[in-house]
């Protein structure tokens, strides 16, 4: 395969979506400036939410044109998305939120730049590891609680949730470990560090996190290994692990319970799914209309967690399904690139990203509709919320490194083959 | 590196069949129970929209308004009491205290919801909007003799439905209550559940009215059944502690199969059931519905039970006769009924005629739909039969209407209250079998006795007002 074919896009689809991309968001923000009574704040909101969208696929596109701009464009749309939405839920949130998007999007940068150019990661190694298990430990101290799990620590001008940047650490440790030593006293670190992640997230009782970077140790290991033995007892323990969980704890039972059947106690502890549900309901098919629903006042933690339940309220079910449909084309795009990928590192690290988010996506979607038990996780790029945007942007970095490395590594071994084809009489 | 791609390329897949099983969901979700969630009282949406909504009428299938609007927006009810009073269960309340009225499950359509995206734009320029109108398929006045003739000393349900198009012509539960006065609602619901809608949720001990299940069962599984006789002493002694028993001690003799069901035999029935078992007992009364989950587009219906398991011989040869730990509710029942008259067929009940909304667009909401198919054609004419004759010369004589053939069933369901023993319930599901008036009806007094004499009577009189005024 050449990489005319997989590699860079046709130039003139992409101007296209890009094109109902930035109306999208510039049409919802105009919408909202005059909605009630006329507001400047959502005009300035209306030119520069597309603007660093549009930025971002002419600067880095030129700077690296092997970057994949299906990813880039979908996973900033689903950011304006989410900015919208915030905005119109609560403005004051919605700032911040730009000024997380934007530094997201310079750490995207950075890790980009540092995936497709750097090449002495193992220098890296032990210190993200030390910083990892040190922030997860002194949350553990320090860190206040929300929800029942107690996984923040305040920063006075800013929260910080260390299991999300520690989501990265991990997929960078296993994938840099994992693509070269293969004895077991070789993987001791990092299989340590991973036991040590896993175990203080346990600690913080932040289930979601716990599940995500489980799943994705497994996962990462397998790809590596094909070991499918040893993966499936994990997850057999895992499964266990859960089971004794439920004996254990009353708070999961009473979770497991209110997503069994959340109508039995729809004032107290299923208001939240009640809630969600009624507000996907009453959007229907074609929604509300923005600024319409009332899901800003009936849904508690809306703007984070439940995020996906306004959408569909005022935008309707078909943006919803719509949303979920532009997520798993991110993922199979991710996928595609581990598959092309030549280095074990690159191909590792793209499947340990891509399964972090999906599992991510698929667990607060799957909660919020009634169809799984409720996580606290954020959706990944829309939710509301520092930590998860830079996290998120940060694995956006990687899989862009990852998509320049292997364009490149196709780009070469092309020429290559046409240099050969021109050698023959 | 080839496993790698290999391994990478299963990771794809087991992430795809993930979020295609969460679109999927999520669809099924929606399609199927959007409707029953964002109609739940706890919906802020509904209460808010009060304020700036003119909620629409609800009309009868001839046009007579239950429920209107003022200029403010208050609820205003017809003046006539009685009307008033018949309806009131079918159409709920203004503040979604009775949930599965109408002013509630429908209040998509009432208050405007439902209308197309232009519609709405052009409602956010305007004051107060409007919603649309419901016609329903129940008639008024067949609703209002049905709360005339029905005992006042008791109370019960009656369900009127046309068995081949499944318009429901009447829906009734006694005690009423008067949706003018909302005020004393909180203490009408504490004496005795006056606010539950008794036709589509009560849940009642069948009694005999549940051998036309075992009889369809007995059809299906036991070749030759109808040539059967079966020998009635009276009591038949199962083991050593469990006896059955027919309602009258003296004894049938030696009769038929098809004059055990018209007279309403308990040890043929109960002799039946113990030959069958109880999966096969219990998987075709779940092929008419029972256990099942109704999601119907219109109304809330509570499916019947059959129990999950039976421990002994004694209570699956009660079980046979529609005792044990049986319930049915009547909207159901006179949803069998009526799909013996349909070929075995039946069709989903429909209660909303048509919609129109506020700027004159009229969306006929009526939509025949199969349901389930509960017999076969064959076993459904033997059904018709039998309960043809039941009525021209069995238990269910009083439910004859002169002129027109009546098929039917009674029940005479014994409950055990703490306290002491109660008159049974009377029960009678029916359906006349005549192309021109395709009614299936369910009658269940509470504590009303006979089945027979109470509810079969009654189930004559409002079928035939139905044949005369129904169109
Ligand atoms: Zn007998």
């Amino acid at each position: 395969m050449t990489q005319n074919k997989q590699g860079a896009l046709k130039k003139p689809d992409i101007d296209w979506i890009l094109l109902a991309m930035t109306l999208f968001e510039a049409t919802a923000f105009i919408l909202l400036a005059l909605y009630d009574g006329f507001d400047p704040v959502s005009l300035i909101l209306a030119v520069s939410v597309p603007l660093i969208l549009v930025a971002q696929v002419l600067l880095l596109g030129r700077a690296f044109p092997h970057m994949d701009k299906y990813i880039l464009i979908v996973a900033n749309f689903l950011c304006g998305v989410g900015l919208i939405m915030l905005y119109r839920l609560a403005p004051d949130k919605a700032l911040k939120q730009l000024l997380f998007y934007g530094v997201g999007v310079m750490a995207m940068v950075c890790m980009t730049f540092l995936v497709a150019r750097f090449r002495h990661w193992r220098v890296l190694r032990l210190p993200v590891m030390g910083v990892s298990v040190l922030l997860l430990a002194l949350t553990l101290v320090i860190g206040k609680e929300t929800y029942g799990a107690k996984n923040w620590i305040d920063l006075k001008f800013f929260s910080l949730q260390p299991s999300e940047f520690v989501k990265v650490a991990l997929i960078l440790c296993l994938a840099m470990d994992l693509s070269e030593k293969r004895t077991i006293g070789q993987l001791l670190p990092v299989g340590l560090f991973a036991v040590a992640c896993v175990g203080l997230i346990v600690l913080q009782k932040d289930l979601g996190a716990v599940l995500i970077c489980f799943i994705v140790c497994i996962v990462v290991y397998f790809t590596a290994t094909s070991n499918w033995l040893l993966c499936l007892s994990g997850l057999l323990a895992a499964a266990g692990g859960s089971v004794v969980m439920y004996k254990l704890f009353p708070h999961v039972q009473t979770r497991v319970a209110i997503w069994q059947d959340p109508w039995a106690t729809p004032q107290d502890g299923g208001y939240q799914i009640v809630q969600s549900l009624i507000a996907i309901a009453s959007g229907g098919m074609s929604g509300l209309g923005l600024g319409l629903g009332s899901a800003s006042k009936s849904v508690p933690v809306v703007e984070s967690d439940f995020i996906f339940s306004a959408v569909c309220e005022e935008f309707g079910i078909i943006v919803g399904l719509t949303v979920i449909a532009l997520y798993v084309l991110l993922f199979i795009r991710g996928m595609l690139l581990a598959m092309r990928a030549r280095s074990s590192f690159h191909a590792l690290l793209a499947v340990g990203t891509v399964t972090s988010l999906a599992l991510q996506t698929f667990m607060i979607l799957g909660g919020v509709i009634k169809m799984v038990p409720l996580t606290g996780v954020t959706l990944p790029f829309i939710s509301y919320g520092g930590s998860s945007m830079l996290s998120c942007m940060l694995m956006l970095g990687m899989l862009q490194g990852v998509s320049i490395v292997v364009g490149e590594q196709d780009e070469s071994q092309w020429r290559m083959a046409r240099r050969r084809e021109a050698w023959q009489p | 590196m080839r496993e790698i791609k290999k391994n990478a390329r299963a990771v794809l897949c087991a992430v795809l069949v993930m979020f295609i099983a969460l679109g999927g969901y999520f669809f099924y979700a929606v399609y199927n129970y959007g409707s029953r969630w964002f109609t739940t009282p706890y919906n802020t949406r509904l209460r808010a929209a009060k304020k700036t909504v003119i909620a629409g009428d609800i009309l009868d299938r001839n046009g007579a308004v239950l429920v209107t609007s003022d200029a403010d927006g208050e609820r205003v009810y017809p003046t006539d009491r009685d009307t008033r009073k018949a309806v009131s269960h079918v159409i709920g309340d203004a503040n979604a205290q009775v949930p599965t009225g109408a002013e509630t499950f429908l209040a998509a359509d009432l208050l405007g919801f439902n209308a197309n995206i232009f519609d709405r734009a052009a409602q956010i320029f305007q004051q107060k909007r409007k919603g649309s109108d419901v016609t329903l398929t129940i008639d008024a006045a067949l609703q209002t003799y049905i709360a005339e003739v029905f005992p006042d000393e008791n109370d019960g349900a009656v369900a009127v439905i046309n068995y081949e198009t499944g318009e429901v012509l009447a829906l009734y539960s006694s005690p009423e209550y008067d949706a003018k006065h909302p005020e004393n609602f909180e203490d009408l619901e504490q004496d005795n559940g006056v606010l539950l809608n008794r036709a589509t949720q009560g849940r009642y001990a069948p009694g005999s009215i549940f051998k036309i299940v075992t009889l369809a069962c007995a059809l299906e599984n036991i070749p030759g059944v109808t040539e059967r006789t079966f020998t009635c002493e009276g009591t038949y002694q199962i083991d050593e502690e469990n006896r059955l028993t027919d309602t009258d001690g003296e004894g049938h003799g030696t009769i038929t199969l098809k004059e055990a069901f018209t007279k309403s035999c308990n040890i043929a029935f109960g002799q039946l059931a113990m030959e069958l078992g109880e999966d096969k007992l219990r998987a075709t009364a779940e092929k008419m519905g029972f256990n099942g989950n109704f999601l119907f587009d219109d109304l809330i219906v509570y499916e019947s039970l059959f129990p999950r398991e039976i421990p002994d011989a004694g209570e699956l040869a009660w079980t046979g006769v529609g005792q044990g730990r049986l319930t049915a509710v009547p909207l159901h029942m006179a949803m069998i009924a009526g799909a013996v008259g349909n070929g075995g067929w039946m069709v989903e009940p429909q209660l909303v005629m048509t919609v129109s909304d506020s700027a004159g667009g009229v969306k006929n909401s009526l939509n025949t739909k199969n349901y389930l198919q509960c017999f076969s054609p064959q076993n459904a004419a033997i059904l018709e039969e039998y309960m043809l004759a039941t009525v021209a010369e069995g238990t269910g004589a009083r439910a004859a209407v002169e002129g027109h053939s009546i098929a039917g069933k009674t029940g005479t369901a014994q409950v055990n209250s703490s306290g002491g023993r109660y008159s049974p319930h009377a029960w009678y599901v029916g359906y006349c079998a005549e192309e021109e008036h395709p009614y299936a009806i369910a009658v269940v007094v509470e504590n009303g006795g006979s089945g027979g004499s109470v509810a079969g009577r009654l189930a004559g009189k409002i079928m035939k007002k139905a044949i005369d005024i129904v169109e």
